[in-house]
């Protein structure tokens, strides 16, 4: 996906996989992380972890032009991991089995998905976690639309909270994204837009400078070939990906 | 999309009435109990509509008809018609309570039974019963005087039926339906199979599922014969497809699961049989080449009226069948989580609307405005089931929105897992369950009924299916079968698997995790946090030094257990502190200062 501009580019992959693919993904990870796979409880949760880790570092290995394997992590004050000696940005989120990424060379960016389940008491939640401005656009929705529209808020929020990077310090009840309609907001020189995810998920990106930007969906990693020397990511008709991105 | 205009035409009771006058002597019901032409159906309806007109019924009531599959059935069907009341299907087989509560939560007047259910579930009392032996006729002597019956018919808004569905949550619910919905069925069916007064059709529905509406009704609003499946034939593809091809059937309708298992068997070049619909359950094959009769695919709910899409299936096709198109009266949307229409060809929630379209759910208003939504062309019905519009017009059926199977916290589709264990060689049928105690320990469980003396290991099995399937919807275990046990509804019969699973020998279900002594909660606040994350993590126990997000946990169940605990314990946690201290003691901890400190304020501000 491309913003117009600034290059901001959006990534999709699914995380449960066939044996065969996890285990190639398994293999683009660092000891650290295979570490904390073992961690998980649930072998479910274990394997989308490794696949979620798989595909960030395919994924940027192939914009910096080195292997997965060779890409090097470090954590931002607010906890927000961010790339070593690199001017290139990302942000990952997963909900469920999808993992949504965001990478741009110019802009910080934030990503949030989640599945659309059930909760009880979702006012109580809205109550709780989201602005009188954003409680009473949720309220003036028919009720079909409600819960969607909450998750949607969420991810809004949760998108630019972590684009700003600076970790959970800010009350998400303090801040307002609500600009008419839960697609697209506007805060402090940022701008939300809701991402197609796929159905059942809401999904959101946030970065700076995307003023009149307008969203495509992800761009699915499953429908990529990698290349497992080289890192280098390509679309199947051949044309290759990474490096400077086009506004 | 904007609704067809749809012309409806007569009511069923107005074309059975034309029936009854035109051709009297043509047979109209053949059962295991005899059978009855045009006039003598009609006639004994009359009578009975008469005995409920006496015990007070009036226009819009609801009648309860509890009766087994039967000439009387279609009699007692009939006469609620006739007496212009609603009948409410139910099932004898259920057990009584189950009949009693259908009765009073439907809040019928009546009800048209027969002699064993009286004796179960009383005869007479608050509720008039209206007592039916011997092919429909009243158990007494007192033959009431038909003359009194007004003829006026039903318009096309008023209820005609109604039936319980179950969904895949808790209570049954009523779905009530209006003469309009019954007539579209009727006159889609007619059109569509070319169906006249010559041909010969089926019922083999129990009378509690509203398929039976459809094998009942436009059979006999176009004159032909409806032939009872004998009861000990559903369970015996053989036997049943010698019954079918003796009897004449021309048009028959079988629940998915029964027709999968006849469609491989050989048919001789006589059989009469035209068409065979199925639908129930995600048809998973399609039929061999060269039958002589059109096998047709058909999706629907109660809620909309029986039929919303219909397809017939191509032998040479690739992958499961469709599920069709929609039929006339049917408007069909795929919507996304905030109703509006996807991009063509994506995946969402199939949207009914148009005259099939239920009235609603008896007794239940809430749930009603939930699931029927208001709009501008009329009522639309969210389905809960996903679906994929294919270039050609049909649809792909892609499952359940709704946790129906769920492993390890994650809704897995059985058709999915189905479909390609049926792509083995060795695998003739299969089905598939979730086993074991909450969706954290369940284990998916796959029941394989072989092609031939083959069976293939797990590892084998494994493997095989590996290469098209996550790894978590791979079964951990097989259990091989003569044939897939089915319900009464000809529907897979998903406790008898339950259960059988439990005789394998070293099938260590229900798990129960038990906690070493130091992990357990130490006091009340840890007991009471741990059951809160008990259930939103959905796992069997937690311990003091489990991580939170090492369960599972993510950031919003972590918002809502931040709700929950402030709700609990009258404090104020962050989700800071929750990322910072995700396990349980160190939450316990937290929400104990916090309470202290509390109190101290209280104390000092006094």
């Amino acid at each position: 996906m491309t913003l117009s501009g600034a290059a901001l580019s959006l990534w999709s992959a699914p995380l449960d996989l066939p044996t065969s693919l996890l285990g190639e993904l398994g293999e683009c990870i660092s000891p650290e992380e295979t570490e904390r796979a073992e961690q998980y409880r649930q072998p479910l949760d274990r394997d989308r972890f490794v696949a979620a880790r798989g595909w960030l570092r395919r994924l940027l290995a192939g914009q910096l032009r080195c292997r997965p394997d060779e890409v090097r992590f470090v954590t931002g004050d607010g906890g927000k991991p961010m790339l070593v000696d690199s001017d290139l940005r990302f942000n990952a989120s997963r909900s469920a089995g999808v993992a949504l990424y965001a990478t741009s060379w110019t802009t910080n960016v934030g990503v949030d998905i989640e599945q659309v389940r059930e909760i009880a008491d979702i006012e109580g939640f809205a109550e709780r976690f989201f602005s009188p401005a954003e409680q009473a656009g949720l309220a003036a929705l028919p009720q079909a639309d409600r819960r969607a529209a909450s998750f949607q808020c969420w991810a809004n929020k949760e998108a630019y909270v972590k684009g700003l990077g600076t970790g959970l310090t800010v009350s998400l009840r303090a801040f307002d994204t609500w600009s008419g309609d839960m697609a697209h907001s506007t805060l402090d020189g940022w701008t939300i837009h809701k991402v197609d995810a796929g159905f059942g998920f809401a999904a959101a990106v946030a970065g700076t400078g995307l003023q009149g930007s307008v969203p495509v969906p992800p761009e699915s990693l499953g429908s990529l070939k990698f290349d497992p020397t080289t890192g280098t990511i390509e679309r199947l008709s051949g044309e290759a990906l990474g490096g400077s991105l086009e506004e | 999309m904007s609704a067809e205009v749809v012309t409806l035409g007569p009511t069923v009771v107005a074309l059975i009435d034309r029936m009854a006058a035109s051709s009297p002597g043509s047979l109209a019901v053949r059962g295991s109990d005899g059978t009855l032409t045009y006039s003598e159906l009609l006639a004994r309806s009359e009578r009975i509509a008469a005995r409920l007109r006496q015990l007070g019924v009036k226009p819009g009531d609801l009648v309860g008809l509890c009766l087994e599959r039967s000439t009387s059935l279609v009699v007692g069907a009939l006469a609620i018609f006739l007496a212009e009341g609603v009948y409410v299907a139910i099932d004898p087989k259920y057990p009584d309570e189950r009949i009693r509560w259908m009765l009073d939560d439907s809040n019928t007047v009546a009800v048209v039974y027969d002699g064993d259910t009286a004796a179960r579930i009383g005869a007479g009392g608050e509720r008039p019963g209206v007592l039916l032996q011997d092919r429909g006729t009243l158990d007494d002597w007192s033959i009431p005087d038909t003359r009194d019956v007004p003829r006026t018919l039903p318009e096309p808004t008023d209820l005609a039926y109604v039936v319980y569905t179950s969904g895949s949550t808790g209570q049954p619910k009523g779905v009530a339906v209006e003469h309009a919905s019954l007539t579209n069925l009727i006159e889609w069916h007619r059109a569509a199979f070319a169906l006249g007064s010559n041909d010969r059709c089926t019922q083999i529905a129990s009378p509690g599922f509203d398929a039976a509406v459809w094998e009942i009704w436009p059979t006999l609003a176009v004159g032909a014969s409806l032939h009872v499946v004998p009861d000990e034939l559903r369970n015996d593809p053989i036997g049943l497809r010698d019954w079918l091809v003796s009897e004449g059937i021309t048009v028959t309708f079988l629940p998915t699961a029964v027709a999968e298992g006849i469609i491989g068997l050989p048919w001789p070049h006589h059989a009469a049989l035209r068409f065979l619909l199925t639908g129930g359950d995600a048809l998973t094959r399609r039929q061999p080449v060269g039958l002589g009769f059109t096998l047709v695919n058909n999706y629907g709910l109660s809620e909309t009226a029986v039929v919303a899409t219909s397809g017939s299936v191509d032998p040479a096709g690739d992958g499961p069948p469709t599920i069709g198109s929609p039929i006339r009266g049917v408007v069909a949307e795929v919507l996304d989580e905030q109703l509006r229409p996807v991009e063509r060809g994506a995946i969402g929630e199939l949207v009914i609307g148009g005259v099939a379209v239920a009235r609603g759910y008896v007794n239940r208003p809430q749930l009603t405005a939930e699931r029927f939504l208001d709009g501008p062309d009329g009522k639309r019905y969210r389905t809960g089931d996903l679906v994929r519009l294919r270039p050609d017009g049909e649809f792909d059926f892609l499952g359940r929105l709704d946790d129906q199977l769920s492993i390890r916290g994650f809704r897995v589709e059985p058709a999915e897992i189905i479909a390609a264990m049926n792509a083995h060689p060795a695998i003739r049928a299969s089905a598939t369950l979730a086993v074991g105690g909450s969706s954290a320990d369940r284990q998916l469980v796959g029941y394989l009924v072989p092609t031939g003396p083959d069976r293939p290991n797990r590892d084998e099995l494994g493997v095989f299916l590996g290469e098209s399937l996550p790894e978590y919807l791979v079964p951990t275990r097989y259990v091989w079968l003569d044939e897939l046990p089915l319900t009464a509804h000809g529907k897979i019969d998903r406790e008898a698997l339950a259960t059988l699973d439990r005789d394998a020998p070293g099938a260590p279900l229900d798990e129960i995790r038990e906690l070493p002594g130091d992990e357990r909660p130490r006091k009340e606040t840890e007991a009471v946090i741990a059951s809160v994350l008990v259930e939103l993590l959905d796992v069997p126990a937690i311990g003091l030094n489990e991580n939170f997000f090492l369960l599972g946990g993510h950031s919003m169940l972590g918002a809502q257990l931040i709700v929950r605990l402030e709700n609990l314990f009258d404090v104020e946690i962050t989700l800071r502190y929750l990322f910072d201290h995700p396990t349980l003691a160190e939450i316990a901890e937290g929400v104990e200062i916090q309470m202290a400190a509390d109190a101290a304020d209280r104390t000092r501000t006094g």
